[in-house]
């Protein structure tokens, strides 16, 4: 594995350029790495492991698009879908299947024909046999036509090669033509076409978003300022996103620091380590030469970043009233001390220890109040009182019990404590660890917080079964040293917990069941027993947990890399690919700061939808309803049998032979009544694609799923015949984002996505439009709107949509050519 | 050894569904991990349980994986050193790495010593002694010649941190050489 390397690195002459001796150590080292002993046996064994697993792991997931092509299958044989998708990159295809006539002008190849799993994102390229001539090369830009109407850019790439690059993304699963008029082009020499142009491709299906949900958008962080890899984000004075340990090191490219270099603090109270990519790049401070700024920052809207201390704090809490922040930091002789300051940096006063023996180093602090620190060392749990420094000892660890895994709650009236903290003390006993999910009596805290809202943990599950139990919620005293009613919380042996901001909520992983899934579990702080399994939550690879500030909205840093930012019904709010730690809510819950890849983030969170019950007893409708559509597809009577309710229309009669793909394009969710349970209705479109010799066809038939004995089948079929796939828009998809939990002005955003370009004039409330079963138009908040680039009309209305609604689209509608659909038509909405 | 970008990102595209296409990934990959695995861990192993826990990760993460704008191999990079640095967490440092950087006959440069493979080893042994992230910034750009802007997203730090680390790194091989900035000038 040994590569040759060239002697020289500039960077290396850079960074040791005023020390030879150095520069010269460090390339030889270069050049000499340690040759790696390797058994030549273990990569193709690892190969083969991994293969093993893959074949699991990236199976597709939750696809709403059942897509199944037996007979394009066929022509891929074993190769795959995946080496035809590198086919159609790669691979020239032959169009004719042989020479074309003797002076005959022909398309000899393309890379898209007979594909049928394009990239979106291609541009299709046509090769002529012959160089055309220079008028064809203008004709032909008008005598080339593609179905759906797609707005494309025509450029030739030689005399005999033209390329198509669609202005927008082609849609997904979608079956397209090109056509060129043989009327249109001519050769050099003279040659024509025999016959029209003619070229059929598909799509490769996405991963369309749910029928039922809006897709989960993707965090857009704001790069704050920069941190070290283990900084701690925190959220300082006046909500400002603040970090500890951001970075020494200036800004200053191409300076190579000294051999006496140094990252110690500089004691210099105005930090302007402010990055290049920094919103606060541009202030006066950082524009002036940086100098090294270590320690705890926070970042102020529009205002200087505020230096709290000069060197890395290894915890920090803001007092409740936002006035003073408490620091734990290590003094200059080792020791640990707590320094209390303003909140604009000023007036710092150490508060502990008070006396002249050395602290303890303190590894986690919280506010009990406006004027009492509540603190954690490696022998105990202290509190000490701001005013007149007076100090106390809650809790001693017994032997074996560190500061290791202690979570302090903000309150500090609430912590968490490992097994090893709690095991031999008098407080726990099996009276006190009542199984989760039996709403035991349970000792409610001396001094709850403030009122909160309803506790979104406040149903017990009564199927949950927890594997382990290693952890502790305690109350903390106001002094004694022993922990009052300790309870247990079952199965948070993975350490991973988590409080809510107002310290009402206390959330933890169990990481410790047998299918090594990982479970969250939320719980009230006031009652830790009555639990609830956080639905949606990721199942591995949990290593951070952060709660807003009553645990409605939860965020998860992955291993090996990600946030996800859920509600507590499981809708996912955000996502990014980002390796961080340290995840903090904002206090509104607005916005998740962390520390990633060198720099303090701020994402925003949107306000997270309220997920309709009727939306939620219809979950697993919607995966009933996508393995119907993929049976009807596979032409599966058994499976089709299986789904289908007793009386309902035979599936197999009524579902068209030779179906290549389906796909569904909507559901609405109806949660029942007194005396009717649940019903989802749904639409979807079976397509028969094109081929050589006959063209493409589709249905778009309708649904009815009911719950029967507790399963969901199909109670209702119409399928209309088969009709040509013709000219005009299709209806991909619809969906709805309901209304924004909280909103003060809740609206609901209904999504129509076409698969052909559309003429923006044509999307009217004339063409386009919700109206109820009544057949009573729903009014808009504002005309229809479409976007381009992703083909989508949206239509907005207040409040959440209707049971019953359905979107009516109209043949006024059209695409760019001025094509219309071939009759209106109606989808249902989901509620 | 790079794979070109626009190619690599098409591969990882591909790789998210396409058990082939996660191979291919592996099969360019594999080298460069078992090679950093091994440069920190110096058991072959540790450098086996390392690469391993690595690929499956990363497999694992394929579905959710989105391209940041950084090369893929960062990305596996980042999971290496995280899983290096449980691999040392789960075990007591080896005392015999102290061991190995013997001071040896300091009258002589250390580059006129290096130069012989056994004082390279040495140095190596050297550089696994130093602080933790002055180790994994030293291994990476002077076993895997990462560039420093590469080596600061995988360790999550600014370019100029990476900077100092490497150059604190240095200095602190020569010390443990017992040398001083000066060649041949014992401390």
């Amino acid at each position: 594995m040994s590569e040759r390397r060239d002697r020289f690195d500039a960077e290396l002459s850079e960074l040791f350029g005023e020390d030879p001796d150095l520069l010269q150590l460090a390339q030889v080292v270069r050049e000499s790495p340690p040759e790696p002993v390797l058994d030549p046996r273990f990569p193709p064994i690892l190969r083969a492991r991994l293969m093993d697993e893959a074949r699991t792991v990236l199976a597709p997931r939750h696809t709403f698009r059942a897509r199944r092509a037996p007979r394009r299958l066929a022509i891929w044989g074993s190769f795959g879908v995946a080496a035809a998708l590198a086919a159609a990159a790669a691979v020239v295809v032959a169009l004719t299947g042989g020479t074309p006539p003797p002076g005959r002008l022909a398309v000899v190849a393309s890379n898209v024909s007979h594909q049928r799993a394009v990239d979106p994102h291609q541009a299709i390229t046509l090769s002529f046999n012959e160089p055309l001539n220079s008028q064809s090369e203008a004709a032909v830009v008008n005598a080339l036509k593609i179905q759906p109407a797609t707005q494309v850019t025509v450029t030739w790439e030689s005399a005999e090669t033209l390329v198509v690059t669609p202005t927008h993304p082609l849609a997904a699963d979608t079956d397209y033509q090109v056509t060129i008029a043989k009327a249109a082009i001519q050769s050099t020499g003279g040659q024509t076409l025999a016959s029209n142009v003619t070229i059929d491709f598909g799509t490769q299906p996405s991963s369309p978003p749910s029928p039922s949900a809006s897709p989960a958008p993707v965090l857009e962080p704001a790069v704050m300022g920069t941190a070290a890899s283990d900084g701690l984000a925190f959220w300082g004075p006046a909500s400002a996103p603040g970090v500890t340990d951001a970075s020494a090191v200036p800004a200053t490219a191409g300076t190579a620091p000294s051999a006496t270099a140094s990252a110690s603090p500089t004691g210099s109270p105005t930090p302007s380590a402010t990055p290049a990519s920094s919103p606060l790049a541009s202030s006066p401070a950082s524009s002036a030469t940086p100098a090294p700024a270590e320690g705890a920052v926070v970042f102020p809207d529009d205002q200087m970043p505020i230096s709290l201390s000069a060197t890395p704090p290894a915890a920090i809490a803001v007092s409740p009233d936002g006035f003073s922040v408490a620091l734990a930091l290590t003094g200059a002789n080792g020791s640990g001390e707590i320094v209390v300051e303003q909140a604009d940096g000023s007036h710092a006063n150490q508060v502990w220890p008070s006396g002249s023996a050395p602290g303890a180093t303190v590894t986690a602090l919280a506010w009990d109040g406006n004027n009492r620190i509540v603190f954690v060392t490696s022998q105990e749990i202290d509190t000490v009182n701001v005013s007149d420094e007076q100090s106390e000892q809650l809790y001693a660890f017994p032997s074996g019990g560190t500061d290791s895994g202690v979570v302090l709650a903000p309150d500090g009236e609430y912590a968490f404590l490992p097994g090893s903290d709690v095991a031999g003390q008098p407080g726990p006993t099996s009276t006190a660890t009542p199984a989760p999910g039996t709403a035991t009596a349970n000792p409610t805290p001396s001094s709850t917080s403030s009122v909160a809202p309803a506790s979104p943990a406040a149903t017990p599950s009564a199927t949950y079964v927890p594997s382990a139990a290693d952890g502790w919620l305690v109350t903390l005293a106001t002094a004694g040293g022993q922990i009052p009613s300790p309870t247990q919380l079952a199965g948070s042996s993975s350490g991973v917990v988590a409080f809510s901001g107002a310290s009402d909520e206390v959330a933890w992983v169990d990481a410790g069941n047998e299918a090594e899934v990982a479970t969250v579990l939320e719980a009230p702080v006031s009652d830790p027993t009555v639990i609830t399994p956080v639905p949606g939550a990721p199942t591995e690879g949990i290593e951070q947990l952060a709660l807003d500030a009553h645990g409605m909205t939860l965020a998860y840093g992955l291993d090996p890399g990600g946030i996800e930012v859920e509600t507590f019904e499981g809708t996912v709010l955000g996502t990014t690919a980002d390796v961080a730690s340290s995840l903090a809510f904002s206090p509104d819950g607005t916005q998740l700061a962390f520390v990633a890849a060198g720099s303090l983030d701020v994402a925003e969170v949107q306000p997270g939808s309220s997920t309709s019950p009727a939306t939620s007893v219809c979950q697993d409708a919607d995966q009933v309803l996508t393995q119907f559509v993929d049976d009807q597809v596979s032409h599966d009577q058994a499976g089709l049998t299986a789904l289908s309710a007793t009386g309902a229309p035979s599936a197999a009669q009524l579902t068209p032979a030779a179906i290549d793909r389906g796909y569904v394009i909507s559901s609405e969710c109806a949660a029942g009544s007194a005396t009717a349970g649940p019903t989802l209705t749904a639409s979807a479109r079976l397509i028969v694609d094109p081929t050589g010799t006959s063209p493409g066809q589709l249905t778009d038939e309708t649904m009815v799923l009911s719950q029967s004995g507790g399963q969901w089948l199909v109670t209702g079929l119409s399928v209309p015949s088969l009709r040509a796939q013709g000219s005009g828009p299709h209806v991909l998809s619809v969906s709805v984002a309901p209304p924004a939990q909280g909103s003060l002005n809740p609206e609901s955003v209904v999504t129509i996505t076409f698969d052909a370009d559309l003429d923006p004039s044509s999307v009217t409330s004339g063409s386009l439009w919700l109206e109820t079963s009544g057949g009573q138009t729903i009014p808009l908040l504002a005309p229809p709107s479409y976007e381009p680039d992703t083909r989508e009309a949206t239509l907005t209305v207040s409040g959440a949509v209707p049971d019953g609604t359905e979107v009516v689209v109209a043949t006024a509608i059209s695409d760019i050519d001025g094509e219309h659909p071939a009759a209106q038509a109606l989808y249902p909405v989901g509620s | 050894m790079t794979l070109p970008r626009a190619y690599e990102d098409q591969l990882v595209e591909r790789a998210r569904t396409d058990a082939d296409a996660f191979g291919e990934l592996y099969d360019h990959y594999f080298g460069q991990i078992y090679r950093f695995a091994y440069s920190r861990t110096r058991d072959q192993d540790a450098a086996e349980d390392v690469t391993q826990e690595v690929f499956m990760k990363a497999l694992r993460a394929m579905p959710r994986y989105r391209p940041s704008g950084h090369p893929f191999s960062s990305w596996l990079y980042q999971i290496s050193a995280n899983a290096i640095a449980d691999h040392f967490r789960q075990r007591r440092p080896q005392a015999s790495l102290d061991a190995a950087v013997e001071i040896v006959d300091p009258t002589r440069p250390v580059v006129e010593r290096v130069v012989e493979s056994a004082e390279a080893a040495r140095v190596w042994a050297a550089i696994d002694a130093l602080p933790k992230q002055q180790r994994t910034a030293m291994t990476l750009k002077l076993g895997e010649d990462l560039k420093l802007a590469q080596i600061g997203e995988i360790m999550g730090k600014s370019e100029g941190a990476v900077k100092l680390l490497v150059h604190r790194g240095m200095i602190g091989v020569r010390q443990r050489l017992g040398v001083s900035a000066v060649a041949g000038e014992t401390l």
